[in-house]
């Protein structure tokens, strides 16, 4: 389904609008709400904190990140020819975009 | 069913290439703070070169809020405030080379996206509900109508310009603006008032002092907000910023030059590639240099003015001499137009 509003010249193709930025809202508030159930932190007033974990390692999720900055990361920003690889995975997903058919509503 | 997963990872694909070209923000916003580090520095002011390495590390510290806070709304505000930048962002022709959507760059939806994105940001602030967030989310009001004013006012008088001038098509659109024909020497009103709205632009763009980069909020300020939730409104700010000079740009950019350079290649492709090439480039550079020269123009002009709120009144003058300068030029024009 397509929503369109046009008056003369002007044209909002609004599904068009939504749906990029629904996508987006829905993987950056993710990301958040992954980033916000692994660090924890004192979300809240110490009087409305009572109850909460306080046994939590809280090291874990810098470790993992860690982890990945070292372990993948690392690595590939190592290897040769970085930035010839960088473009082919860049235009892989060109390709995709464009061959899908995604070009445009 | 096949067909819809092979379009959802295309749509994708187009997404993640559009952050690529977003990520020229970051790139940009290092360069700046490392310049005007070295400048600082050597005036004997200490300065931080890292505050972009900051906002990455405190994304995964953990998230701390004062006590008054609206915890949802603080925490995932920032998100969306964020993601009203995106379809600015795939609004601009050449941000991706798989364009996710076909509008022409209308500007007045772009300026509607970008007022929402703002007002979720200001609201994320104002959820913390202490009075030092009140007064950011008042300087951020502040900022918003002194960014969002000049900039309506560019787009309407550059739009009644065409308008006037009789071309084809939404004046509205940036597609139009690519005609460049407001920047010609042969209409010098419209050309000098094209210019001053660039400077006025520019000028407001930061969110923090001159010289110290894009970011919202400085290390001292509200220390009880902290982690992922800042780090997206740094980000949201640094984007902002980058999305403006972009948008700015497209109006300027000399797009003739590159059209009569396009001829001589015989692949469409290779002519798109150095369009883009060139106008990030330009972008880039704006980012880098023409903002920071347009705040060191702005302080000196404000040391003339030795009035109350003397700041203001300047933007004020010159955002009408700009407005009323093309407009004038438009109305001369169809004038000329109809005489003929």
């Amino acid at each position: 389904m397509i929503s369109i509003l046009e008056t003369g010249y002007f044209i909002w193709n609004f599904t068009a609008w939504i749906k990029i930025f629904l996508l987006s809202a829905v993987i950056f508030c993710l990301l958040i709400y992954v980033i916000k159930k692994k660090t924890g932190g004192s979300l809240i007033s110490s009087k409305k904190m009572r109850g909460c974990r306080e046994d939590r390692d809280e090291g874990t999720f810098e470790q993992r990140t860690a982890m990945l900055r070292d372990k993948i990361m690392g690595p590939w920003f190592d290897f040769p020819f970085l930035h010839v690889l960088s473009m082919v995975v860049l235009f892989i997903f060109f390709a995709v975009a464009l061959f899908s058919g995604n070009g445009g509503e | 069913m096949n067909n819809l997963s092979i379009r959802l990872l295309g749509y994708f694909s187009s997404w993640v290439l559009m952050l690529v070209t977003l990520a020229v923000a970051l790139f940009a916003e290092a360069i700046h703070t490392f310049l005007s580090g070295k400048t600082l520095n050597r005036r004997g002011m200490i300065v931080s070169f890292i505050p972009l390495r900051d906002i990455f590390r405190s994304i995964t510290a953990p998230i701390n809020l004062p006590e008054n806070a609206a915890v949802r709304l603080s925490i995932y505000l920032p998100c969306l405030a964020l993601a009203g930048l995106i379809p600015v962002a795939a609004s601009i022709p050449f941000f991706s080379f798989v364009p996710v959507m076909d509008n022409g760059g209308d500007l007045m939806q772009i300026l509607q996206f970008a007022l929402l994105s703002e007002t979720l940001a200001i609201i994320s602030v104002l959820s913390l509900g202490t009075s030092a967030a009140e007064a950011t989310a008042k300087r951020m009001t502040d900022e918003l109508i002194a960014l969002i004013v000049p900039m309506m006012a560019a787009f309407v008088s550059i739009g009644f310009y065409y308008s006037a001038s009789g071309v084809q098509g939404d004046p509205f659109s940036l597609n139009t603006f690519t005609n460049a024909q407001h920047m010609s020497a042969s209409v010098p009103f419209s050309l000098t008032g094209t210019l001053i709205f660039v400077f006025v632009i520019f000028s407001r763009i930061p969110h923090s002092n001159a010289g110290f980069g894009c970011s919202l909020l400085e290390n001292c300020e509200l220390p009880d907000f902290n982690g992922a939730p800042r780090s997206t409104l740094q980000l949201w700010s640094i984007f902002r910023a980058f999305l403006v000079v972009a948008l700015v740009t497209h109006i300027f950019f000399p797009w003739g030059f590159f059209k009569g350079l396009n001829a001589g290649f015989s692949i469409s492709w290779w002519a798109q590639s150095v369009n883009f090439a060139a106008f990030w480039s330009t972008v880039l550079f704006i980012r880098v240099f023409g903002v920071t020269v347009c705040w060191k123009v702005k302080e000196l002009l404000e040391r003339f003015i030795r009035i109350k709120n003397g700041g203001m009144w300047l933007y004020i003058i010159l955002t009408v001499t700009a407005t009323l300068l093309v407009v004038f030029e438009g109305i001369r024009i169809s004038m000329e137009t109809a005489a003929f």
